[in-house]
């Protein structure tokens, strides 16, 4: 899925709105040269995540739809088990900012924890690429 | 001077914003749009179906648009807009939209500040257009300053 010189990242969010997210994905790859994968439910991410050979990045949602009501934080638990997942940047991009989830956050080893309603996506493309690159 | 088929081509291609005026009742209406051009001069938009733009489309669909830049040129146009069924050139839409509203780094749709709606994407088929050079400065010249374009306009490129 990802060649050595391109970076890759994965980003797993519960929004259903393709257009944004189209949008969102053609702004990371000519801002910053990033091959990205969307994926809105748990299992997508999960598929995503297993296809790339290599992976730079993951920023998640931490609700997300899932059947089993699993969280971003397990998807986060998961690919960190696994040495693909714990050489990645993780960074939260949620709607959730109660100072327990943060912590949480932090406790995972989450490189950063961006609140969606205090940030605008120039900036967060402009802070992803300090945080990634 | 203006080149008809290459300009005017390139300059609608580069800009993305059009302002969109819609009237019903009487009542005229103004907005600016992010717009998509395919090759055969149909001017396409996104909305959600609920705002002021589209209700009135879908009641009128007679509409006039302006694309202009300052010392370039100004494309005058009216037309007729309906809604795209069509799923291809739906998807089609949504990677040149994606494409062309990320060209400038500051640009921001003011569309995705709002709660999130049912989309719908309009194709305006234009049945009036014409061209004014605004890289010249004369006074009161005696040809007329605007460039009238032949409806229909046809793919191999904009006829005066």
């Amino acid at each position: 899925m990802s060649d050595n010189n391109l970076k890759s990242i994965l980003i797993l969010l519960n929004d259903v709105d393709l257009v944004l997210l189209n949008v969102m994905k053609t702004k990371f790859k000519k801002e910053n040269g990033w091959e990205s994968h969307i994926a809105t439910s748990y299992n997508d991410a999960v598929k995503a995540f297993e296809a790339f050979e290599h992976i730079d990045g993951v920023l998640t949602e931490i609700i997300i739809n899932d059947a089993s009501g699993r969280t971003g934080f397990d998807f986060i638990e998961e690919i960190q088990s696994t040495k693909k997942g714990a050489d990645a940047k993780v960074v939260v991009f949620t709607d959730l900012g109660l100072e327990e989830d943060k912590e949480r956050a932090k406790a995972l080893g989450v490189d950063h924890y961006f609140i969606k309603s205090r940030i605008t996506l120039n900036e967060l493309s402009q802070e992803l690429k300090k945080i990634i690159q | 001077m203006i080149s008809i088929t290459k300009d005017i081509t390139n300059f609608l291609k580069k800009k993305f914003v059009m302002n969109l005026a819609t009237c019903v009742e009487n009542k005229p209406a103004v907005v600016p749009v992010v717009y998509v051009m395919d090759e055969v001069y149909n001017f396409y938009f996104i909305t959600y179906r609920n705002s002021l733009k589209s209700k009135n489309l879908m009641e009128n669909p007679q509409c006039s648009f302006v694309i202009w830049e300052f010392l370039k040129m100004s494309v005058q146009a009216s037309g007729v807009a309906s809604v795209v069924e069509d799923e291809a050139k739906k998807e089609w839409f949504v990677k040149e939209y994606s494409d062309k509203s990320t060209n400038d780094p500051n640009f921001w749709d003011p569309m995705f500040r709002m709660k999130i709606e049912e989309y719908v994407i309009f194709v305006i088929r234009p049945t009036w257009m014409r061209v004014l050079d605004l890289s010249h400065s004369t006074v009161r010249q005696e040809k007329s300053p605007f460039t009238e374009i032949r409806i229909p306009i046809k793919e191999s490129g904009l006829e005066s």
